[in-house]
């Protein structure tokens, strides 16, 4: 399993979001670090298929990100999760795993499953509009863990999870990651340090730093704080 | 199977919105209310006060007393012998609808009473600047009408078409205006987008899916409102007339036909022009991503249509004015489905009804490949 993403840019009128980014990720997982703006959203959403690239490819075991294939191995929580407010929660994932290719049963099953992991067994029925926020983002996290995704993209997983929500997602990760490529993007860099078993760095819509946690030496987030007063300076 | 899994979702998505209840309930009540409307009061028939579903009913049982009947001489006699009681009125009205052009029907034998009906058709050929081939073609049709024409009551048929038809063809183009588009424009307004778009079938199938909800939901709607208006007039008016000739509700026309197939024609048509209709609201709203501003530009466009007229006082005003007749909110009004001016395709003269639903599910196909294109190739935008 090998997500490739070669020289990838994407530029606007007059400005360019994410420039000639290339990187090659196998199993595991990814933090991807930057501060707001720095292209980490835009460059996910490529990555997801959703926004097309001005330049460059990305494919996951050869195949393109415009194909369906790679659709089907690809599970996703957008920054700004939106729902259904007249859908329960359980309407939603079943309806995602529609989307998503799942026969019925094996549907419910897999709602049933990830409804538990997330704890939202006792709001499964309700509908979403009465969820908190807390409850939304692990309704969401639910639905991009659905078809057992072999590359998952998680932007700003954590937002409005409280500590023992954050703990019980990084585990929720930590479990996923064994057989698939996990890039978890954020601007905090505690929910990166625990589990993310590489850093990648992104300023200005490039990426500026990427190792494995083990070859960093200093502290993350003091090395984070260098690399941004360095690019300022 | 997978698409209509995730049609039955967009249809769920659909009825969980309260305006479309609210709007479908409205329209609804009208329609039973302007049927009632007709009913309520009193009128003064023959010089006594009585109540308008009294009069209906009097009426409604003359009509039936003469169904069957021949307009022939011996009709006319009768008619002329009776000296007005009132009991030969709904044939009375169909003799002066013929013979619009005289001063006095009352002296016209039968003959005269179709060659009046054939002079009423020539100024319609020559206020609408008609070739003389659409001329011929409608006088090869009148050979084959069945002469002396056979009086037959069908209130219920005439008012569907005359009015209700076209009145539930105007309020599709409103209710698919205003619940249509969000079954694309939702997605992006609450940002369901991203999670729908990149998944395994959020592109095709789930475009087909929503297609296919939006189609059903048009046409469902066209059958509801058409099933209430349809009862209404049914227990008010009855049954009746479902074989009688056309020429008793349309003077004009030259196709040998009865209320029924023109009813059926008509019903064909609303269906096509709420398919269309819902197709087109959805095609804008997944190119404007704007719920109100699709819902105005549609009932907007409606509202022109029905307003900007062209009357065919030259060439090319004819040829707008039978253009215009094609378009959504005039296609249904009874003197557009039926207008008596042709269209050629490849030598073969087509009338509108006969011509419409070609062009409308050729406009429908194209909007659904267009939007298509539109919807695959929709990129994420914002932060």
């Amino acid at each position: 399993m090998e997500l490739k993403v070669d020289r990838l840019t994407k530029q606007y009128k007059n400005k360019i979001a994410v420039d000639r980014v290339s990187f090659t990720l196998k199993p595991g997982i990814y933090g991807l670090l930057g501060e707001n703006g720095a292209g980490k959203t835009t460059l996910m959403r490529m990555i997801c298929g959703v926004l097309g690239p001005s330049g460059g490819t990305i494919t996951l075991d050869g195949m393109d990100v415009s194909t369906e294939e790679y659709r089907a191995m690809l599970g996703y929580l957008p920054q700004e999760f939106g729902y259904y407010p007249g859908f329960s929660g359980w309407d939603f994932l079943m309806y995602l795993a529609a989307l998503k290719g799942l026969q019925k049963d094996e549907a419910k099953e897999r709602c049933r499953q990830l409804i538990e992991q997330v704890s939202l067994q006792e709001v499964a029925k309700k509908k979403i509009k009465t969820y908190s926020g807390g409850m939304k983002q692990r309704l969401g996290i639910a639905q991009a863990l659905l078809n057992q995704p072999k590359l998952l993209v998680l932007d700003e997983p954590t937002a409005g999870l409280d500590p023992r929500e954050r703990i019980r997602f990084r585990k929720l990760i930590e479990q996923t990651a064994q057989s698939c490529i996990v890039l978890l993007s954020t601007h905090i860099v505690s929910d990166v340090e625990q589990t993310a078993d590489t850093i990648l760095i992104m300023k200005g819509g490039q990426l500026i730093f990427e190792k494995p946690q083990t070859e960093i030496s200093e502290a993350l987030e003091k090395l984070y704080m260098r690399m941004f007063e360095e690019k300022m300076g | 199977m997978r698409i209509f899994t995730l049609t039955a979702y967009e249809w769920k998505k659909l009825w969980k919105r309260k305006n479309v209840w609210v709007t479908l309930g409205v329209m609804a009540a009208l329609i039973v209310g302007i049927v009632c409307a007709s009913l309520i009061g009193s009128t003064n028939a023959d010089g006594k006060q009585t109540t308008q579903m009294q009069q209906m009913k009097i009426e409604r049982e003359y009509a039936r007393r003469l169904s069957g009947r021949a307009m022939d001489d011996a009709l006319l006699a009768e008619i002329r012998a009776d000296g007005g009681s009132g009991v030969y009125r709904p044939v009375e009205e169909v003799i002066q609808s013929f013979a619009w052009n005289y001063e006095d029907s009352s002296p016209l034998d039968e003959e005269s009473l179709y060659q009046a009906r054939r002079e009423y058709q020539q100024v319609f050929f020559d206020a609408y600047r008609m070739s003389q081939k659409e001329q011929n073609y409608w006088k090869e049709w009148e050979k084959q009408l069945k002469l002396p024409m056979v009086y037959g009551y069908a209130g219920a048929w005439e008012n569907m078409v005359g009015s209700y038809l076209y009145l539930i063809g105007l309020m599709i183009l409103f209710l698919t205006a205003i619940c249509v588009p969000g079954i694309f424009t939702e997605e992006h307004s609450r940002r369901t987008d991203q999670v729908i778009l990149c998944t395994r079938y959020g592109k095709a199938e789930l475009y087909f899916g929503k297609i296919l909800a939006g189609s059903l939901f048009s046409i469902c709607c066209c059958c509801l409102l058409l099933l209430v208006a349809l009862v209404c007039e049914l227990v008010i008016y009855g049954p009746d007339g479902f074989g009688a000739a056309i020429q008793l509700s349309i003077v004009q026309y030259g196709l040998p036909l009865s209320v029924g197939a023109m009813f059926l024609i008509a019903v064909l048509l609303l269906l096509l022009v709420g398919l269309f209709a819902g197709i087109l609201a959805m095609f804008l709203a997944e190119l404007t991503q704007r719920w109100v501003g699709t819902m105005a530009v549609l009932i907007g466009a409606a509202l022109v249509e029905r307003m900007v007229q062209f009357p065919p006082v030259t060439d090319l005003m004819r040829w707008l004015g039978q253009f215009w007749n094609y378009l959504p909110a005039n296609l249904l009004h009874k003197e557009s489905l039926f207008d008596l001016r042709l269209v050629s395709v490849f030598g073969i003269q087509l009338s509108v009804w006969q011509f419409a639903p070609v062009l409308y599910l050729l406009a429908s196909v194209l909007l659904v490949w267009a939007g298509k294109r539109v919807y695959c190739g929709y990129q994420v935008q914002g932060s």
